[in-house]
């Protein structure tokens, strides 16, 4: 029988020789179907919990933070009831901490050669309300200055005051760290920074209180004040919304570590037939600015390890071997840059979604290949650290460095010996403010 | 549809896999059908490429030789004739994947070496080699069962 003939012969008995089919086939098909149709509605339904959580969490921390910088000119306006002005002010800080004399020469140079923040009453208001209003500008004062001042608590609450000094003055910082009675009334009294300029009339008062601004260290919040002026009322506040969105891809090195006690896969034997080749990241993040150093992000992130899977046996044969992850990462980041280049620390945690392989290099006693990979790998670590260049206005530009540790074992457990794969690459993307 | 899938596979139970992801991928793709040629054709080409792919996501090992061998039957009284159809599958599923693939795609499917290697992503050489290597593993498991039944 020649080539062809033999060729003819198979054709011919089999091309319609009819197979007995399972008589359950159809209905592990529907069941097959039901399955997938179910997954993908798990799959979406955990994307969009996970946004809808990140979405509330992020709008949660955004209100706070505005609050602090935004919502507390809002408040004094609106509690005061008074059109305020607030200029911003240089050096007034240190020479509230001066001797009195001293102060108020250096007080009144500044009045005329440095600007200097003034919050102004310009109608009358009740002893009530100028109280209310003093109580505001004290917090205001406070909370704008925390950072740069040596003592926190320096201003105590309207009720520590005598009686005598509730209404129409103000407690000093000198005056409460020497904690000397007569000093703090003749300070209060006539403590240029903090003046109470008193009408005719007692129910009624022009309040001019100086507050000390470090304007270098706290230049966008003098901006943020300045734009609330009382020149500005009813102009709404632009709160921004710091989302962004990046997109990236990165080359990586996949670095397995194998671990085993079984003879038959000594570890020379695991690294000769499982070599790892070029692998690559790519995902997709949706972020949120806390502050002008913290946020966070989460998306999707696809990884791919491609290997040499090299068998031993009489044909010695390499085939390409796939090891693919989905993940879901959770990252904080640090900005520890400002202007166009800004630098970035990540750190966080990679929970998988699902794993899966192509090609094996172990065969089960018939001769058939064994998937040797779990089908979810739990929970790695991301490390990173990001350089980014703004291009404009919404778009930035980063390359970041990184290394997810995967501490778990990928193979499972039935397998006789272990392996963990850890990544190390760098992300080239593009990221997009809101 | 069951035979194409157990001349691929390896036993009955992943020719009964094959089916069953053939038939889910026949719905999936079904609007795809544009009335142009046979639908069974369509319908074996789907089943092709689904047996296809559920090998090629476990392996394929195709044996590296560097040199097409042309298999050197001897002269057989024609032991083919008493042949049935089941005992042929069953020639064909004992066969290595790679033989087994190669085999399928020449000989049943009519694929020519060039296509089969660009769908494997093998070489022409490769492709023949297994071929060769298939008809020559048939040719001595059919002579050896002759041989036994003779015997008998």
């Amino acid at each position: 029988m020649n080539e062809e003939q033999f060729n003819k012969f198979f054709r011919d008995k089999l091309s319609n020789y009819p197979s007995p089919v399972p008589d359950d086939m159809w209905e592990r098909i529907q069941h097959k179907n039901k399955r997938r149709f179910f997954f993908w509605w798990f799959f979406g339904g955990i994307l969009l919990i996970s946004f809808a959580t990140g979405y509330f969490v992020f709008q949660d921390h955004t209100n706070k933070y505005n609050n602090k910088d935004h919502v507390k000119i809002e408040k004094q306006k609106t509690g005061a009831g008074n059109n305020i002005d607030i200029v911003g002010k240089g050096n007034a800080e240190k020479n509230t901490l001066l001797p009195k004399e001293k102060r108020n020469n250096e007080i009144a140079e500044s009045d005329t050669s440095k600007s200097s923040v003034k919050i102004v009453t310009t109608t009358p208001v009740s002893g009530a309300k100028e109280a209310s209003v003093k109580s505001d500008l004290r917090r205001n004062y406070r909370e704008q200055n925390a950072p740069y001042t040596s003592n926190k608590n320096s201003y105590t609450t309207k009720k520590q005051l005598p009686e005598n000094k509730q209404q129409g003055s103000f407690e000093t910082k000198t005056a409460r760290q020497n904690n000397t009675p007569n000093e703090t009334d003749s300070s209060a009294a006539n403590d240029i920074s903090h003046q109470k300029a008193t009408t005719k009339n007692d129910s009624t008062a022009r309040i001019t209180n100086v507050v000390p601004v470090s304007p270098a260290k706290d230049s966008s919040k003098k901006n943020m004040a300045l734009k609330n002026t009382g020149s500005q009322k009813g102009k709404t506040i632009i709160k921004k919304k710091n989302l962004f969105v990046t997109g990236y891809f990165s080359p990586a090195f996949a670095f397995n570590k194998f671990t085993t006690g079984n003879t038959n896969y000594p570890l020379s034997y695991l690294n000769r037939i499982y070599k790892i080749r070029f692998s690559y990241t790519a995902g997709v993040n949706i972020g949120k600015m806390f502050s002008k150093r913290f946020s966070a992000q989460t998306g999707i992130l696809f990884t791919q390890v491609n290997m040499i899977l090299q068998t031993i046996d009489s044909a010695n044969f390499k085939i390409k071997g796939k090891y693919r992850n989905i993940d879901v990462p959770i990252i904080a980041g640090y900005n520890i840059g400002h202007g166009n280049f800004t630098t970035t620390i990540h750190a966080g945690m990679v929970f998988n979604l699902s794993a899966s392989s192509q090609g094996s290099a172990i065969y089960d006693g018939n001769g058939n290949p064994v998937d040797i990979y779990k089908s979810s790998t739990g929970i790695s670590l991301y490390f990173g650290l990001g350089f980014a260049k703004q291009l404009n206005k919404s778009i930035n530009l980063f390359a970041e460095p990184y290394f997810i540790y995967r501490p778990s074992y990928i193979t499972k457990p039935e397998i006789p010996f272990k392996e963990q794969i850890d990544m190390s690459g760098i992300s080239f993307g593009l990221r997009y403010n809101f | 549809m069951m035979t194409i899938c157990i001349r691929y596979a390896h036993d009955l139970s992943e020719a009964e896999d094959m089916l069953q992801e053939g038939f889910i991928r026949v719905f999936k793709y079904i609007h795809q059908y544009r009335y142009e040629g046979s639908f069974e054709g369509w319908l074996k080409r789907i089943f092709v490429n689904t047996a296809l792919k559920i090998l090629q996501k476990k392996v394929i090992r195709f044996s590296e030789i560097d040199a097409y061998v042309e298999s050197n039957h001897p002269e057989d009284s024609n032991p083919f004739s008493t042949l049935q159809e089941h005992e042929i599958l069953q020639l064909i599923s004992n066969l290595p994947t790679g033989y087994r693939v190669v085999f399928n795609m020449y000989v049943m499917e009519g694929y020519s070496h060039n296509e089969i290697a660009v769908k494997l992503g093998i070489t022409d050489g490769t492709s023949r080699s297994q071929l060769a290597k298939a008809k020559k593993l048939l040719r001595q498991q059919i002579q050896e069962q002759q041989k036994l039944s003779n015997y008998e």
